[in-house]
C-alpha cells in the first residue's frame, strides 16, 4: 500500500451500468502525480480524435492527487476533464471546497465516467462502495434542491455533492459543475459533458481516511508555520479581508478592468461593485476550503429586488468584472444575483457575462436588434436586461438558445460582421485580466492549452520585482509588464509549469507564492509531496511532471487538428484602450507573434505548437510521440 | 534640513484601510528613500502599515507588495524620491 493515496480509480460505465476499480501503479502516480495529470492521461490514451464532446465516447474524469487530504491549506482542489464542448481542445476545470478530500477518502483517487445513461442517474460513492442511482426525480432542479434531495435521500447530510442544474441538461455550452452548491469546475462546458451523459451527480462520503501519511508530524509542522505566519504577508492578509473582490478598484486604477466588453479598461462605478463595498453592504460571513484559514469566499445576502440565498455564496472578482464592469453594470446586487443564477443552474459566470456583454455591444451597434432578441433591449448598463438575457441563456429560451452556444458560435450564426465583438480565444470566453495593460496575461490567454484561461500563469506584476520564490523556480531578472522580450518570455514558460503543477497535484493558486497571497514556497510544496508520499521528489522532477502533463495536453490538441493559427488574441487586443488611464494602448502585433514563436522554442514545440517528437522523449512519452506522429515517417 | 514634497496613494483596499485615507501629500527629508517614506507614513498612520509593507528587517518591501514611482515599478525599497513624485502603494493584482 503506498502511502499517500488508495491506488485506486473508479470506472464506470453509464451506457451499461457496469462500474469496475482498477489498480494504478505507483509509477503512474509519479509520472502525472493527480488532476491535470490524470485527466491527460486518460483523455489522450482514450478518446479518439474527432470524438463528439456530447457524445457517449467522451470520458468525464473527477481527479485528486497525490497530496489531496494533507491538512494543509490551498492543496485539496479537484480537477474535472473531459474534451471541451465549448472549445474542441482537451478541457479542465478545477474547484476549491471539500468535494476533493471527501472523494479521496471515500477511496478512489479518480472517477472515469465513460458512455451515456439512457435515463437521469447519479452515483453515489461512499467508502469504497459505489452505486448509480435513479435521478429522474431530480432532472430539472436546480442545484441546491439537488444537493438537499441526494443529501436527504440518502440520509447523509454531511455527503459531498458534485452536480448539475438545469443548464447542464439542456447542454448549455458553457455550462459547469457546481460542488456543494457554491465550488465550481466553471469553465470549457464540463457540466453539459454531464449532462450529456444524462449524470446529474456525484456524491461521495468516506468515513475515514483509508490510506497513511508518510511523515505526518512534518506535515502537522508546515500546518502550524502556516498558520503562525500567514498574518505576515499583507497579500494573504488582503486575501482574507476582501477576498478576490479586492482587485476590482486597483485593477480599474491601473486601466486594467474589463469594462463594456473590453472597451476599456477603467470603470466609473468600479467603487460600487468593489471588496469594500461587498464588505460594507452583503456580506454575511467568509468561508473557505478544506484546512485553509484564509477563508477568501464571501457568501453574501443581496438586497431587494435582486435578494439572494446565501447558501450560494457569493461573487469572486471574476464574475463581479464579467456582470459589473464588463456590462457597465455598477449594482452589486444584481451581480450577486446573476452569481445565484448562474450557480443554481450551473453556468460559467465568466462564459456568461462575456456572452452577455458580446450581446450588449452587438445591440447598441444596431447589429441586433428587438426583432433578434424577441423584444429584449439589451442596453450596457441595465441589470434588468442582463438578468433577463441570463436566464433566456440558463432556460435554453428564445434569443438565449443562440448565446448557450458560447460567443464565438453566437457571433457566427448572428454573422453582420458580430465575430469582430466576440471576445474569445479557441471558443473560450475571455476573462476578467485586460492583456494590454499585461501583456503576458496576453500570451498565456493564446498558447493556453484550454482556450482563454487566466489560471495557466502568473499574472506580469509578480515579475516586477526580484524575489527568492521566483529565483527558486529559475526566474532570475525583474520584467516589465509590457515586456515581451526572451527573460519574460522565460518567466512565463516556468510560471506555466509553475502553475501546471498545482493543477496536476491539485493546489489553490493563491496560498502559495509566487502569488500575491502566497504564503508558502515552492519548496513547501515539494516537502508536502515527500511528507504524504514517502518518495525523496524534488522540485524538479515535479516540474517535469507539470511539463509532461502539459504536453499530453499539447499533444491531444494537435491530435485534434490545433495549430498556431488558434493560438491566438481577438484582434480588439491588437487595438488601443477605448478609455479609462491606460486609454490608446493595444498589444503590438509582431512582438506578440514573435514571443509566442520563442516560446514555442523554449518548450520545445514546433511552429504550430506542436511538442516535437524529441520534447515528447525527453518527457518519456514515446508512446504520445509514436501516436501523434504515426504516418510521418 | 531640506524638506520634500511627495504625493502618497494607496491603491488597494487593505494598504487603504491601513493608512485611513486614500491619498495625501506627505513631506520628507531631500535625499530620502522609499524605505524612509514608508517609515515617515507609519509614524503618522501607525506600526500596522509599516510592517504590512515592509519586511522583518524593515528593509525591502514584501512579498505581494507593489510600489510605483510615477507610474513605474520599483525593483528596491532603496530607491530614492524625489520632489513631486507621485507614490503610489498596493498588494500586486495578480489572477483571482
Amino acid at each position: 500500500m503506498p502511502y499517500g493515496f488508495n491506488g485506486r480509480w473508479l470506472r464506470v460505465d453509464l451506457s451499461t451500468g457496469r462500474m469496475r476499480v482498477e489498480e494504478v501503479e505507483e509509477r503512474v502516480y509519479r509520472s502525472y502525480l493527480g488532476g491535470r495529470g490524470f485527466c491527460a492521461y486518460v483523455l489522450f490514451r482514450e478518446l479518439r480524435p474527432g470524438t463528439d464532446p456530447l457524445g457517449p465516447e467522451n470520458k468525464l474524469v473527477f481527479a485528486t492527487s497525490v497530496i489531496t487530504g494533507a491538512p494543509i491549506a490551498g492543496v485539496n482542489r479537484v480537477s474535472v476533464g473531459a474534451k471541451s464542448p465549448l472549445t474542441g481542445t482537451y478541457g479542465e476545470a478545477e474547484a476549491g471546497g471539500f468535494f476533493a478530500v471527501e472523494m479521496k477518502f471515500s477511496g478512489f483517487d479518480a472517477v472515469v465516467i465513460e458512455g451515456a445513461s439512457e435515463e437521469p442517474v447519479y452515483l453515489w460513492v461512499k467508502d469504497g462502495r459505489a452505486e448509480l442511482r435513479d435521478a429522474r426525480g431530480l432532472w430539472g432542479k436546480t442545484v441546491k434542491e439537488t444537493v438537499e434531495a441526494i443529501r436527504g435521500e440518502l440520509g447523509e447530510p454531511l455527503a459531498r455533492v458534485a452536480c448539475i442544474g438545469p443548464a447542464g441538461e439542456r447542454m448549455v455550452r458553457f455550462a459547469c459543475v457546481v460542488f456543494d452548491n457554491r465550488y465550481a469546475a466553471g469553465r470549457g462546458g464540463l457540466g453539459a459533458v454531464m449532462g450529456s451523459k444524462k449524470l446529474k451527480a456525484v456524491a461521495v462520503r468516506g468515513t475515514r481516511r483509508p490510506f497513511e501519511f508518510h511523515d505526518p508530524g512534518r506535515l502537522a509542522e508546515i500546518a502550524r508555520w502556516f498558520g503562525e505566519n500567514w498574518r505576515k504577508f499583507p497579500g494573504a492578509v488582503s486575501r482574507s479581508t476582501y477576498g478576490t473582490p479586492e482587485l476590482v478598484t486597483p485593477l480599474s486604477r491601473d486601466g486594467t478592468l474589463p469594462t463594456l466588453n473590453f472597451r476599456g479598461g477603467s470603470f466609473e462605478g468600479a467603487g460600487s461593485i468593489s471588496g469594500e463595498e461587498l464588505n460594507k453592504t452583503i456580506l454575511v460571513k467568509r468561508e473557505g476550503c478544506f484546512a485553509c484559514p484564509l477563508s477568501c469566499k464571501a457568501v453574501v445576502r443581496a438586497r431587494p429586488p435582486y435578494e439572494t440565498d446565501p447558501d450560494y455564496g457569493g461573487p469572486e472578482y471574476e464574475t463581479i468584472a464579467a456582470f459589473g464592469s464588463l456590462c457597465g453594470i455598477g449594482d452589486l446586487d444584481a451581480v450577486a444575483y446573476a452569481n445565484q443564477l448562474c450557480n443554481a443552474y450551473g453556468v460559467d459566470t465568466i462564459s456568461a457575462g462575456v456572452t452577455i456583454a458580446f450581446a450588449m455591444e452587438c445591440f447598441e451597434r444596431g447589429i441586433l436588434t428587438e426583432e433578434d432578441t424577441g423584444g429584449l433591449r439589451l442596453r450596457f448598463g441595465d441589470p434588468d436586461s442582463m438578468i433577463k438575457a441570463l436566464l433566456s441563456i440558463v432556460r435554453r429560451e428564445g434569443f438565449g438558445n443562440v448565446l448557450a452556444e458560447g460567443v464565438r458560435r453566437a457571433s457566427e450564426i448572428i454573422g453582420r460582421g458580430s465575430e469582430k465583438l466576440a471576445m474569445h480565444v479557441k471558443g473560450k470566453e475571455v476573462p476578467m485580466h485586460e492583456p494590454r495593460g499585461k501583456v503576458g496575461v496576453g500570451i498565456m490567454y493564446a498558447v493556453s492549452p484550454i482556450g482563454a484561461d487566466h489560471l495557466q500563469c502568473p499574472h506580469d506584476p509578480v515579475f516586477e520585482r526580484e524575489r527568492e520564490d521566483l529565483r527558486s523556480l529559475g526566474i532570475e531578472e525583474a520584467v516589465g509588464r509590457l515586456d515581451l522580450g526572451p527573460a519574460k518570455v522565460r518567466a512565463l514558460y516556468y510560471g506555466m509549469l509553475w502553475w501546471g503543477l498545482g493543477d496536476c497535484l491539485g493546489v489553490c493558486r493563491f496560498t502559495l507564492l509566487p502569488h500575491s497571497a502566497g504564503v508558502l514556497t515552492p519548496n513547501h510544496l515539494v516537502e508536502v509531496v515527500n511528507a504524504v508520499t514517502g518518495w525523496q521528489a524534488s522540485l524538479w522532477e515535479l516540474m517535469k511532471a507539470s511539463e509532461r502533463a502539459l504536453n499530453l495536453v499539447k499533444s491531444f490538441n494537435a491530435r485534434e487538428g490545433f495549430g498556431a493559427r488558434d493560438d491566438a488574441l481577438p484582434e480588439r487586443f491588437f487595438e488601443g484602450l477605448e478609455f479609462g488611464t491606460r486609454r490608446g494602448q493595444g498589444i503590438d502585433r509582431r512582438a506578440f507573434r514573435e514571443a509566442v514563436r520563442l516560446l514555442y522554442g523554449m518548450a520545445g514545440w514546433d511552429e504550430e505548437g506542436r511538442p516535437t517528437r524529441a520534447k515528447l522523449c525527453e518527457l518519456g512519452l514515446e508512446w504520445v510521440a509514436d501516436e501523434l506522429y504515426k504516418g510521418e515517417g | 534640513m531640506s524638506c520634500i514634497r511627495v504625493r502618497v496613494s494607496y491603491a488597494s483596499p487593505l494598504i487603504r484601510e491601513l493608512a485611513g485615507v486614500e491619498s495625501e501629500e506627505v513631506e520628507v527629508e531631500r535625499g530620502s528613500t522609499l524605505r524612509e517614506l514608508v517609515r515617515r507614513l507609519a509614524e503618522v498612520h501607525g506600526e500596522r502599515l509599516l510592517t504590512a509593507l515592509l519586511d522583518d528587517a524593515g528593509r525591502e518591501l514584501r512579498v505581494g507588495v507593489l510600489a510605483l514611482v510615477n507610474g513605474v515599478p520599483v525593483r528596491s525599497a532603496g530607491t530614492g524620491i524625489e520632489e513631486g513624485d507621485e507614490v503610489v502603494f498596493a498588494i500586486v493584482a495578480d489572477g483571482g
